[in-house]
């Protein structure tokens, strides 16, 4: 009844189960297998076909009048400069634009798959007294479901306001980007006969003065939260350095030293000012922190240091010497205190910008008897030139994304501010509205809450 | 003994002891039995044929599970398997039918593939590589067709081949068309017609691929380490019976941009004769700049 062990039993019996487990394994493995991956990659540089018909007046329409056709045109314009659409023409859509389809369930979408339209924007609007109301829509047409739906509520002259918000969501939930309609430049003008501070849409539109002192601002920066700005003023006689809380419209003096106190630069963490004062001598480069009060001073030479600009970890500061002779740009880090030159071609580089992303840094460099918009490398490598026969283009500016550089030119009588995409493959776009005006020296603001 | 006897009028307990005695004895019984397998508690014969042949024959031992059916079914699954090499007869001969169209088909693909990356002004050596070895096969196929014609001895002598399952078991279930096809679809079917279903089931994927890629609009090349997998089930006719979203890339705005592509690109080709199943489930892997694994 009883065995002895049997070694081959034995071997048998556990054979059994490696048996079974590798039938097992087997079966598995031929289930597991039946489906099979395929990768697709690099979806290339298509834009997004995008149908933008008409915004329709709901009620209210003879008072709208073209504030309707300026809302199509806000975002045409604003979805086109983001680069990432590829906005249908008009003339191609099928459907009565006299139709008052404006929800998932009354559009028919067959209408704008047929035309090749990946995603729709439909929208009306609601004049009642001075109130605004705009219903706005993004639909997949692909899926056929909304993607997006918004009330915005505001006054008349809200309308491109809202229009601009709306162009921001659009391109964040198609592209997981954040959208820049919203953003604002800060410029000089001398339109007045003054040179004042002023503001303007990042389109150059609703243009606001900010200062009105009838004296000479100059070199206008804003704070890493967008709520105030910091700028040099001559209005007490001497160039001091002014802080101005854009929603309180409360005014301060921050730095009054004797001689110059100019190209003053936030740091991104919003405690320092990295600026240029002569105090001491010659112009050199100082830290301030603005709860302290204190200056730390970061350079110490013969020559003239000018420009900061932070690199947006705080750590470095890129800025213009002349030490070695002709103004060149310079790096320093601020945790080793260490030098880095950074351009070695061309007799004047000036104005050093560091972009958003920190990978690249604008600057104007002097060619032939012109300044021209060039970025390079924070290494100071990879030199390119973004102008071409723009007169004199300075003072660069990042976007805050990163893609696009403003920056004032002297092609036209009178300086204006254009937009060039950061990596050139643009056609500089002309911001300065009307040819009478001049406008120089621009500064980005960050994203607006 | 003497105080059992004495107490012999006190049966149950002595029926206790006596029942408690067995069970120990039972238990060393069957505790034994079990560490030293005797046929008797754990005979199954089959079993012991497939460890043998698995030991002694270990480079085929998918064939042993054909032959030890015959004796006693282990489990559905083997039969299942066993069965396979009969069932797949006819389609053996259908496939070879269809292998010059196949292989046309699988050059048309290659070579509008290969004319697209000219444009595009990629690595020229790659693509004559890639041609060589497509030519190659197409010989090699050919051969074979005329072999299998000229005797029919061939062709059962490649039926009666054993089923080269092995292979399968390998399979790599995560399949990237640019490299060497493995294709998990083949079941138990000879070599001859593995290849040729093999190109069949590469042109089909380069169709959905094209088909897809076509379609694809994602404009934000800002964005790069991101992978979305959208699982496909596609009826014989082509028709998109489901999609689903199998892996997120955390980014609506891509995910949605893969969705919409496969949408357009729907309905897709017909599925290839040889495919079996009602329809074919099939994960499309987008990513922005090449997908690696782990992303």
């Amino acid at each position: 009844m009883i065995r002895f062990v049997n070694p081959k039993n034995a071997v048998t019996f556990f054979g059994n189960i490696v048996a079974v487990l590798i039938l097992l394994e087997v079966l598995f493995a031929l289930d597991a297998s039946a489906k099979v991956y395929i990768d697709i990659n690099s979806p290339g540089s298509r834009k997004l076909p995008i149908a933008i018909p008409d915004m329709i007046a709901v009620e209210g329409g003879d008072r709208l009048g073209q504030s309707v056709a300026t809302m199509r045109e806000v975002l045409v314009q604003d979805l086109t400069y983001s680069g990432f659409f590829d906005i249908l023409d008009k003339k191609a859509y099928i459907e009565d634009s006299s139709l008052m389809r404006l929800t998932e369930s009354e559009v028919n979408f067959k209408d704008w798959r047929v035309i090749g339209a990946d995603v729709l924007i439909k929208g009306g609007v609601v004049l009642r007294g001075d109130d605004l109301i705009v219903d706005i829509r993004l639909f997949d047409v692909i899926t056929e479901k909304t993607i997006l739906g918004q009330r915005y509520k505001g006054k008349k002259d809200d309308i491109r306001r809202i229009m601009h918000r709306f162009a921001n969501e659009v391109v964040e939930l198609l592209t997981g980007e954040k959208g820049i309609f919203e953003t604002k430049l800060l410029f000089v003008s001398e339109s007045t006969g003054n040179k004042e501070i002023y503001l303007s849409d990042y389109d150059g539109y609703n243009v606001k003065q900010i200062t009105q002192n009838k004296s000479i601002n100059v070199s206008p920066i804003w704070s890493p939260d967008g709520n105030s700005i910091i700028y040099t003023s001559y209005k007490e006689g001497q160039p001091y350095l002014y802080m101005f809380e854009l929603y309180t419209g409360k005014e301060s003096r921050i730095s009054s030293h004797n001689g110059i106190n100019i190209g003053a630069r936030w740091s991104p963490s919003g405690k320092e000012i990295a600026l240029t004062l002569s105090k001491d001598g010659n112009p050199e480069l100082y830290i301030l922190n603005i709860e302290t009060k204190e200056f730390r001073r970061l350079t110490n030479n013969f020559g003239i240091d000018v420009s900061p600009s932070w690199s947006p970890d705080g750590k470095r500061i890129a800025f213009v010497s002349d030490i070695a002779g002709n103004p060149h740009i310079y790096m320093v880090n601020l945790e080793l205190m260490s030098f880095t030159r950074l351009t070695y071609d061309g007799r004047y580089n000036a104005s050093p910008a560091w972009s958003p992303r920190g990978d690249k840094i604008a600057f104007a460099k002097l060619g032939e008897n012109v300044f021209n918009i060039w970025v390079m490398n924070t290494d100071g490598t990879e030199q390119t030139q973004l102008t071409y026969d723009l007169g004199n283009c300075e003072n660069p500016t990042w976007s805050p994304n990163g893609r696009y550089v403003a920056f004032a030119s002297t092609k036209e009588r009178n300086s204006a501010i254009y937009i060039i995409r950061a990596d050139g493959g643009d056609v500089p776009k002309k911001v300065t509205r009307g040819d009478r005006v001049t406008q120089k020296n621009p500064s980005w603001s960050p994203f607006q809450k | 003994m003497y105080y059992l006897y004495d107490k012999w009028d006190n049966i149950p307990q002595f029926i206790a002891i006596s029942t408690a005695l067995h069970l120990l004895i039972i238990f060393i019984v069957i505790y034994l039995s079990i560490m030293t397998p005797a046929k008797r508690f754990i005979t199954p014969v089959y079993i012991v044929d497939i460890f043998e042949s698995a030991i002694e024959k270990p480079k085929k031992p998918v064939t042993e599970p054909v032959q030890i059916k015959k004796t006693e079914p282990v489990s559905q699954p083997i039969d299942k398997v066993a069965e396979e090499p009969t069932k797949k007869e006819p389609d053996v001969i259908k496939v070879e039918q269809d292998k010059k169209v196949d292989v046309d088909i699988a050059l048309k693909m290659l070579e509008e593939k290969i004319r697209r990356e000219d444009e595009k002004e990629t690595s020229i050596q790659k693509k004559i590589k890639e041609l060589e070895s497509f030519t190659n096969i197409q010989q090699k196929v050919e051969e074979l067709a005329k072999k299998a014609e000229k005797k029919d001895t061939a062709v059962k002598k490649i039926e009666k081949k054993e089923p080269d399952v092995k292979k399968q078991i390998s399979a790599e279930p995560h399949v990237k068309i640019d490299a060497e096809p493995v294709l998990p679809m083949t079941r138990l079917v000879g070599k001859v017609s593995q290849e040729m279903i093999d190109l069949e089931f590469k042109a089909y994927y380069l169709k959905l691929r094209e088909g897809i890629y076509s379609k694809w609009i994602f404009p934000n090349d800002s964005k790069k380490d991101m992978m979305t997998i959208i699982g496909l089930k596609i009826s014989r006719a082509g028709n998109l019976i489901e999609r689903y979203l199998e892996r997120s890339s955390g980014s609506p705005a891509f995910d949605n941009s893969a969705v919409r592509a496969v949408e357009k690109a729907a309905p897709f080709p017909p599925l290839p004769d040889s495919f079996q199943d009602e329809f074919m489930e099939v994960g499309i892997r987008f990513c922005p700049y090449g997908c690696t694994e782990g992303k």
